[in-house]
């Protein structure tokens, strides 16, 4: 059973369409006893960072979402859900996240191409990333992405694939063991994405089985 | 690079896919999930649904049809027409919506942008601004389906969403909407320096030409409406040329 956290911050609608497409059961977990009931928790995310954690943390959601992945369960982060992953975000000042992958959150430069990275872009596997089954699966696939603010991993193992944005080298895909983060919306990213994010599904329960 | 992105735009008169000219006159064109299904299958960047009759009712009625689109087309869309409030975004992202476009409701309160951004964030919020040119040579933005003068200046008015934390902005001329005969180029050009956030240009595509002359005037992406629903040009069309011309373009799956 797959855990589509709402915490008031994502488009669930979108996920809860993908998710019956392929054919993968589902329950909306609004509450830490819901988490109990789910072999993998998907964290969703439109909106800021601060309010992302704050709706978190009001809803109880936030140590049950850490003692779900301490127990080697599988957790995928999408857009704000992946950067929320990260020990901080500047979005609107410093705010602290879940602390699941070490590194931060910044906001994109605007010196070579315009912000929000809005559209389509390319997804290439990180240098460090090749043992990586995941690195395998989005190397080289288009993907959609609109966000102002991006991931900066501290570990370079944890940093599977990215895509450009002007000049910049920006976080498409991190991975820290059972957690997984997409920067974009494989969602929304056609046949292509929906079959990235079954594959990741699969993937994360053979591995945390 | 970044990829210059081909959007579709659906007005939509529930039931009905409609098309007017300069925003007046409705054609029904036919059922707008059947035109949204096809451009998905081939190959749409994103789809944009406009309410053409909802600020007369003071609210959007395209909720229920951009939930069905949802459960069958895996790109994004944005939504507008009569969104007016928090409360109207929080339906349409919940009915399926990966943002809403602004206009109207914009222009009477502006700190609704700063509001929405902070709570949806900016890919959440495109500002749509509805043009037209006056005797002066200076543009101003209409609103409530171009029923309504402004009084502001376009450039200046642009300026202030982008600061105030817009995604992006789209610009439709209202002299060109419909025609096919070009877009306008000129006010895009003057915000181009005047912006941080993505530029869109719609109103008056007409041919894979007209795209490419965005593409390379440095803007955001074209929303485009009657060049394909009357099939006078294809997105694999389009995209051919654009490639032709080193302009960064999604690939055909």
């Amino acid at each position: 059973m797959i855990g589509l956290i709402n915490y008031g911050c994502g488009n669930l609608r979108s996920l809860s369409n993908a998710l019956t497409r392929l054919n993968h059961p589902f329950m909306l977990v609004c509450s830490p006893e819901e988490t109990k009931l789910c072999d993998l928790l998907i964290l969703p995310g439109v909106g800021s960072f601060q309010h992302g954690m704050k709706n978190l943390v009001d809803k109880g959601l936030h140590d049950s979402i850490l003692e779900f992945v301490s127990s080697n369960k599988p957790l995928i982060g999408i857009c704000l859900g992946c950067q929320l992953f990260m020990d901080s975000s500047s979005e609107f000042g410093l705010c602290k996240g879940l602390g699941l992958i070490p590194g931060s959150v910044v906001r994109l430069p605007s010196s070579s191409e315009r912000v929000p990275n809005t559209g389509w872009k390319q997804v290439v596997s990180s240098d460090c990333s090749t043992l990586s089954p995941l690195s395998k699966i989005v190397d080289q696939s288009w993907m959609y992405f609109v966000h102002s603010y991006y991931c900066q991993p501290l570990v370079p193992s944890n940093l599977v694939a990215h895509c450009h944005h002007g000049t910049n080298q920006v976080t498409a895909v991190i991975q820290s063991g059972n957690i997984v983060g997409f920067q974009f919306h494989p969602e929304k990213s056609g046949d292509r994405g929906l079959d990235l994010l079954n594959q990741t599904i699969n993937y994360l329960l053979d591995f945390t089985h | 690079m970044s990829t210059f992105r081909l959007i579709s735009r659906l007005d939509v008169k529930p039931p009905f896919l409609v098309k007017g000219v300069h925003l007046e006159g409705v054609r029904k064109l036919g059922d707008p999930v059947v035109f949204a299904d096809d451009y998905y299958l081939q190959g749409i960047d994103e789809i944009y649904y406009q309410d053409v009759v909802a600020s007369l009712y003071g609210r959007s009625n395209l909720y229920s049809l951009v939930n069905d689109l949802s459960s069958r087309i895996f790109v994004p869309f944005a939504l507008g027409g009569g969104i007016r409030s928090v409360d109207d975004i929080y339906m349409a992202l919940d009915s399926g919506a990966d943002k809403v476009t602004i206009n109207s409701a914009a222009i009477l309160d502006p700190s609704l942008i700063n509001k929405s951004v902070h709570i949806f964030g900016s890919q959440c919020v495109s500002v749509a601004i509805e043009y037209t040119k006056l005797s002066t040579g200076k543009w101003t933005p209409l609103y409530h389906s171009g029923r309504e003068k402004s009084h502001l200046d376009a450039v200046a008015w642009a300026a202030e969403c982008s600061d105030r934390g817009a995604g992006e902005i789209i610009l439709t001329s209202i002299d060109r909407e419909g025609t096919k005969k070009g877009l306008d180029l000129e006010l895009g050009l003057e915000l181009q320096p005047n912006t941080s956030c993505p530029l869109l240009l719609h109103g008056g595509i007409g041919n894979a030409e007209h795209v490419l002359e965005a593409a390379v005037n440095g803007f955001s992406g074209v929303i485009i409406s009657s060049a394909l629903h009357f099939r006078l040009t294809s997105i694999s069309q389009i995209r051919t040329l654009l490639t032709s011309r080193n302009i960064s373009v999604r690939p055909a799956s």
